[in-house]
């Protein structure tokens, strides 16, 4: 299994730009998708993937809260201390909606590198990214990936290339641990 | 392997429990309107299908994340109708749920006037929905795993179909799977009013969404949380109902846009050929189509053109349903919910007339019932789904015999 792990700390560039082929969607990345698209050209070293690749990404329980700060920071400057829908819709960026999806970091690697096959996206578990890797349709080679955008603004992601009966067996199926626990080194 | 559901629990806008949601579907009553159960001062848009009993909208409090109390009904109701905790060990149960985004009681954190971002997780109105259907799967004892997916409009389908290849890969003893979400609290429906993607109709609230209509311009939002059951029919005990079989699952990724289906429809025509030939059923057996049917603009004319891909000119003849006029989009449990319509098509061998449709869509010209069921011979179901961010899903469901 051949398997990429990136961390960033809280203001850490990440080095995305240059791997990026769709730029103008850059403006909907979150510093999740960033690394994510980073770690997957890593992992492909120049190789382009056969289309009906399966891909199947894990994003963590949810810590940071890309899509509420501008719109905090519009309120607190108007001094609004009261929930109010009407100015939070006027304050809301258009963009802010797409950083609180949490299919969009697997969306844009998909995006970016032509992947049409079956996917997934799950919620944290190591568990469910693994049986999902493991039950993909034929023995054709899969993209797995996890990722984790800490409170702090720190984020780490990884990435595996794997066939599909590599997983069967792994000591997290079954698990309540975190999908980023089968990349770390 | 033949792998059946054997009992739904259901908590939606149809009605609290199963009989009550086919009886909703079979009236053909309108079950959005203007919401109740939160304050929708200030939304451009107030329109939702709400989660009902008797017809009336249950109503919580704002501390309340409905995702998880619904649920955890729903599984009530899936106990007692199927007894599937006496049937089975907690090591052979998992928990298959599609679900949508965290919950956070919005006004009450204004209120504490902590308007930071950092905050908000130690604010006490923060509702992690992973940790709290960990929880809940802890307390019902799902030892063989509890899963979350988050793929919006398909989260539910993406659930059940990787319970279908669990079972058939004997990777668990039986999969409760469905959905759960609610997209009528100020997270949700913050997000969605500012994409653009709600009804603008003139129209009175219940007949704002219209599926497949020429004058569709928007979806309306909606909640619902379904468990069904699903497991190897080898082991269903003599005199346990099964109301259906899922006999194929495919899926693809359009990989074209974050915001509208690839309009060819070609990538979503690759997940129902994937659920054909994993079903080994030919495009001549699908007897009806239940399909994703939002009323947005985009919608009806790319699941038209990935259709025609399959079936040719015979879409013009099939019957195609979606339920989403009668009950709002719940996103993340909305195959979830509209497997109800599938089993009601399989039990009554009818197809449901979808609702608020009246003027076909030139570019989708679909076989749309109106008025009352239509009464016709069904053993295969296919049912479609996509998602916002291009992800596609399709199940094919047979009539169960033994």
């Amino acid at each position: 299994m051949k398997t990429v792990y990136l961390q960033f700390p809280p203001d850490g560039q990440i080095p995305a730009l240059p791997c990026i082929r769709k730029r103008k969607l850059v403006k909907y990345y979150t510093r999740e998708t960033l690394a994510a698209v980073l770690a997957v050209s890593q992992l492909l070293e120049g190789e382009r993937l056969p289309a009906s690749t399966p891909f199947y990404y894990a994003s963590a329980d949810c810590e940071n809260f890309v899509c509420f700060s501008e719109v905090f920071e519009k309120f607190n400057e108007n001094g609004i201390r009261a929930f109010d829908a009407e100015r939070y819709l006027a304050f809301a960026p258009p963009t802010s909606h797409f950083k609180s999806m949490r299919n969009m970091v697997s969306c844009f690697v998909s995006i970016e590198n032509d992947l049409h096959g079956d996917n997934n996206v799950i919620v944290d578990s190591a568990s469910a990214l693994l049986y999902a890797a493991l039950t993909a349709p034929g023995e054709e080679t899969v993209l797995v990936g996890a990722g984790f955008l800490h409170a702090d603004d720190s984020v780490e992601v990884g990435f595996a290339l794997a066939e599909p009966a590599e997983f069967a067996g792994h000591p997290l199926l079954g698990s309540s641990r975190p999908a980023i626990d089968i990349f770390k080194p | 392997m033949a792998i059946v559901i054997t009992g739904i629990g259901a908590r939606s806008p149809l009605g609290c429990s199963f009989e009550e949601s086919l009886d909703t579907l079979q009236a053909g009553r309108r079950c959005v309107d203007d919401i109740q159960n939160l304050d929708t001062t200030g939304y451009p848009i107030t329109a939702a299908g709400e989660i009902r009993h008797d017809g009336e909208v249950v109503r919580t409090s704002g501390e309340v994340d409905r995702k998880v109390y619904f649920f955890d009904q729903a599984l009530e109701e899936l106990s007692a109708r199927t007894g599937f905790r006496q049937r089975y060990r907690p090591e052979e149960l998992m928990l298959n749920v599609g679900g949508g985004v965290d919950y956070f009681d919005i006004e009450e954190f204004f209120a504490d006037g902590k308007l930071n971002p950092g905050q908000i997780l130690t604010s006490g109105h923060y509702h992690r929905m992973a940790a709290e259907f960990r929880e809940l799967a802890e307390r019902w004892r799902f030892d063989a795993g509890c899963h979350l997916f988050a793929s919006a409009c398909t989260a539910s389908a993406h659930a059940i179909g990787l319970a279908w290849r669990l079972l058939r890969r004997g990777l668990a003893g039986a999969v409760v799977a469905g959905g759960s979400d609610s997209m009528i609290t100020h997270p949700g429906f913050l997000g969605f009013s500012a994409l653009g993607a709600l009804s603008t109709s003139p129209d009175p609230s219940p007949r704002k969404c219209k599926p497949f209509d020429k004058h569709s311009n928007g979806t309306v939002l909606g909640e619902a949380s379904v468990a069904l059951l699903l497991e190897d029919a080898a082991r269903v005990p003599a005199g346990q109902e099964i109301l259906a079989e899922i006999v194929g699952y495919g899926c693809s990724m359009d990989a074209y846009s974050v915001t509208d289906p690839e309009p060819s429809g070609e990538s979503a025509a690759e997940a129902v050929r994937a659920a054909l030939d994993e079903a080994g059923v030919r495009p001549d057996q699908i007897d009806c189509i239940h399909l994703h049917g939002t009323g947005t603009v985009k919608c009806a004319p790319a699941e038209y053109n990935c259709l025609q891909r399959i079936f040719g000119e015979r879409i013009r003849e099939i019957p195609v349903y979606s339920m989403k006029g009668q009950v709002g989009h719940s996103i993340g449990a909305c195959t979830a919910v509209e497997m109800l319509g599938v089993v009601y098509s399989l039990q009554q061998q009818a197809v449901l007339p979808t609702i608020n449709f009246e003027t076909p869509h030139p570019e989708a010209p679909f076989r749309v019932v109106q008025g009352a069921p239509l009464r016709m011979p069904i053993h295969y179901i296919l049912k479609m789904n996509s998602a916002f961010g291009g992800h596609n899903t399709a199940l094919i469901i047979k009539k169960w015999e033994r």
